[in-house]
């Protein structure tokens, strides 16, 4: 059948299975706007404040579930704002599918209104991108391009359409059978079994999970192989939602700003299995400090990051899910008593003694206590972000949404509605109010479209993790980092059409919770913290768990 | 600092040059020659002397391997 270049996007868009998209309309993307509202295949369009949320939103959406989140941006403006977005999918391996508008073919390389260089900008921030010159490349290209972003380690990929190309028609063939083989890219056996064999071995063996294994859903092999081998589970921030924080094995986020005894117990492992891992400063600290007394198992889907920060003695790429099946299978059950008496003590030693009645711990294990296992919890970049990956007890994988790779403050208010949308539920932000300001106009987005939010301000009153980096490394000279903004965060909510509360006690946050329940639409709870309150313990950048700041 | 050749086969893809030049400059190394021939329509075959840390060679492989249009990286 023939078609314009703007129809076969929303046909493939339709044969990939999306059923939404995030975008904002422009010059350049008319064609592509105008016959997405003929909705003739059903998918809906999100209309965002900014590029940038379209952007979070989109990632968010694909984040919850098993689908491409998939955003529209017109060209120049349009396309720049969706970067960081792009960025920090690509830094933490999310499948999004960008597609933007360019200006028309002729005008490419005359610097015309809004036209810039997509495809090369976004080199960096993606796994791959496409600048489609010819209308009847755009079917392949789009097909390639879904593809890229699910296969191996999943990642954005853009595809730039100029506007005359999107006007052009050709003759376009919908898939008859959809039967793509994503290759196994399987992990070598013999070293698997060498992986077994060294677990079996191992009298401290921990098992440190990245986003990996979240992506590719192999919590159970995880608690398995825990279980049977006498191992603890220790996390990057990426993979804690991988085990429930009351599992026996569990201990937590390890590094900079995790749980102690996590990265205690790495540092006095003799086997640290990295699973999905990708070895980020902030899970390491110094790395060639890192597991100083222990034998390193790496197994990723991306054999580019086996040795790329540490050398691994056993490096295994591969299909990782399959690796850890494999594992979980063949090693002996085992116990090591006096491990287990150890982490025991690692725990108790590194408790936090709490300062305040209306602490973020508190917070963030009340607003736990008023959700389910399946609510998405995402949040912003800052210490906010260091307590609920303390704190907050995710029980079901894929639940927890941070910008852990990229640290994109702003991150959260977009990808809290793409989870909304995506799972049907009401979701949760945790921010703090540096972050939410950053994006805050995307509650506009969540009103129009009544997509229930409920987002919890950790208000402290200034950008509180530089605060705490200024007070502990710069002699406590505070600079940029006290806001005086004197927002009222619920006045700002309702001013938008949202609801609005402030809260300042548990009661006062539980009414409020409850009552934003009741709701269909956004809710924002201002919650006023000491601006005493600080992600600790921490251990310095580059630091070792010897350098502890408590 | 070590100096090294690399050889790609590639698909002949308009921002080729540009991805892997991006991931030499990203990944720390430095290019000192860079040859590209267009075999046919759709492949190429690149060449380039790069100099960058001994160790990081395996590495730089590996990132160049994935990229989408590689085919095969080597070196020597």
């Amino acid at each position: 059948m023939l078609l314009t270049g703007s129809e076969i996007v929303i046909e493939i868009l339709a044969e990939e299975g999306v059923d939404t998209v995030f975008g904002y309309p422009g010059g350049n993307v008319l064609s592509l706007y105008d016959k997405l509202a003929e909705n003739k295949k059903g998918i809906k369009h999100i209309l965002t404040a900014h590029e940038q949320g379209a952007s979070h939103a989109a990632d968010g959406y694909s984040r919850v579930g098993n689908k491409v989140g998939v955003l529209l941006a017109t060209s120049g403006p349009g396309a720049t704002n969706t970067i960081t977005g792009l960025a920090t999918a690509f830094a933490d391996s999310v499948p999004v599918i960008a597609i933007t508008g360019s200006v028309p073919i002729k005008s490419v390389g005359t610097d015309s209104f809004q036209e810039i260089d997509t495809a090369s900008l976004t080199l960096a921030a993606t796994k791959h991108s496409f600048f489609i010159k010819d209308v009847k490349k755009i079917a392949d290209t789009m097909r390639q391009a879904f593809y890229i972003a699910k296969s191996g380690r999943p990642g954005p990929v853009l595809i730039d359409i100029p506007s005359d190309i999107q006007k052009e028609t050709c003759e376009f063939e919908p898939l008859k059978e959809k039967n793509i083989d994503f290759e196994e890219n399987m992990a070598d056996e013999k070293s698997l079994y060498e992986a077994v064999e060294m677990i079996n071995n191992s009298q401290r063996p921990v098992i440190y999970c990245g986003g990996g294994v979240v992506n590719c859903e192999a919590s159970e092999f995880i608690k398995t192989i825990c279980e049977k081998s006498g191992a603890y589970a220790a996390f990057t921030m990426m993979g804690i939602s991988a085990m429930s924080n009351t599992h026996p094995k569990y201990l937590g986020m390890a590094g900079l700003y995790g749980r102690m005894a996590a990265s205690k117990a790495i540092s006095k492992a003799d086997l640290i299995v990295a699973a999905g891992v990708r070895f980020s400063d902030r899970g390491t600290g110094r790395r060639e400090k890192f597991a100083q007394n222990a034998k390193v198992i790496h197994i990723d889907i991306d054999s580019a990051e086996l040795g790329k920060v540490i050398n691994a003695h056993l490096q295994i790429g591969g299909n990782l899910k399959k690796a850890l099946e494999y594992i979980a299978l063949n090693i002996k059950e085992n116990n090591h008593p006096q491990w287990d008496k150890e982490i025991e003590e690692f725990k108790k030693e590194f408790e936090v003694k709490e300062t305040e009645s209306f602490t973020p711990k508190k917070i963030i294990e009340t607003v736990n206590s008023l959700t389910n296992e399946y609510t998405p919890v995402a949040t912003d970049v800052g210490q906010h972000q260091m307590w609920v990956s303390k704190y907050y007890n995710f029980k079901k994988p894929k639940t927890h949404l941070t910008s852990g790779g990229f640290g994109t403050m702003g991150y959260g208010m977009g990808a809290a509605i793409g989870a909304g949308v995506a799972t049907k539920r009401r979701s949760v932000l945790f921010t703090g109010d540096g972050s939410f300001c950053m994006n805050f106009n995307e509650v506009t987005t969540a009103v129009r479209n009544n997509i229930p939010v409920t987002v919890i301000v950790l208000n402290n009153g200034g950008l509180g993790m530089i605060r705490q980096l200024q007070d502990c490394f710069c002699d406590g000279r505070r600079f940029s980092t006290e806001l005086e903004r004197k927002t009222d965060f619920a006045l700002l909510a309702k001013a938008m059409g949202a609801k609005g509360y402030s809260a300042k006690n548990i009661d006062e946050l539980i009414k409020a919770y409850k009552d934003s329940e009741n709701s269909t639409g956004p809710a924002v709870i201002d919650c006023y913290i000491s601006e005493k309150e600080n992600a600790l313990p921490m251990i310095p950048p580059n630091g070792t768990i010897e350098d502890l700041m408590r | 600092m070590d100096t090294f050749k690399i050889y790609l086969t590639a698909n002949n893809a308009g921002d080729l040059i540009l991805r892997i030049t991006a991931e030499l400059h990203k990944r720390g190394f430095e290019i000192m020659a860079f040859n590209y021939q267009v075999n046919s329509e759709n492949t190429a075959s690149i060449g380039i002397t790069a100099s960058g840390e001994t160790n990081k060679k395996e590495q730089i492989l590996r990132q160049l391997n994935r990229l989408y249009d590689i085919k095969e990286a080597i070196a020597c």
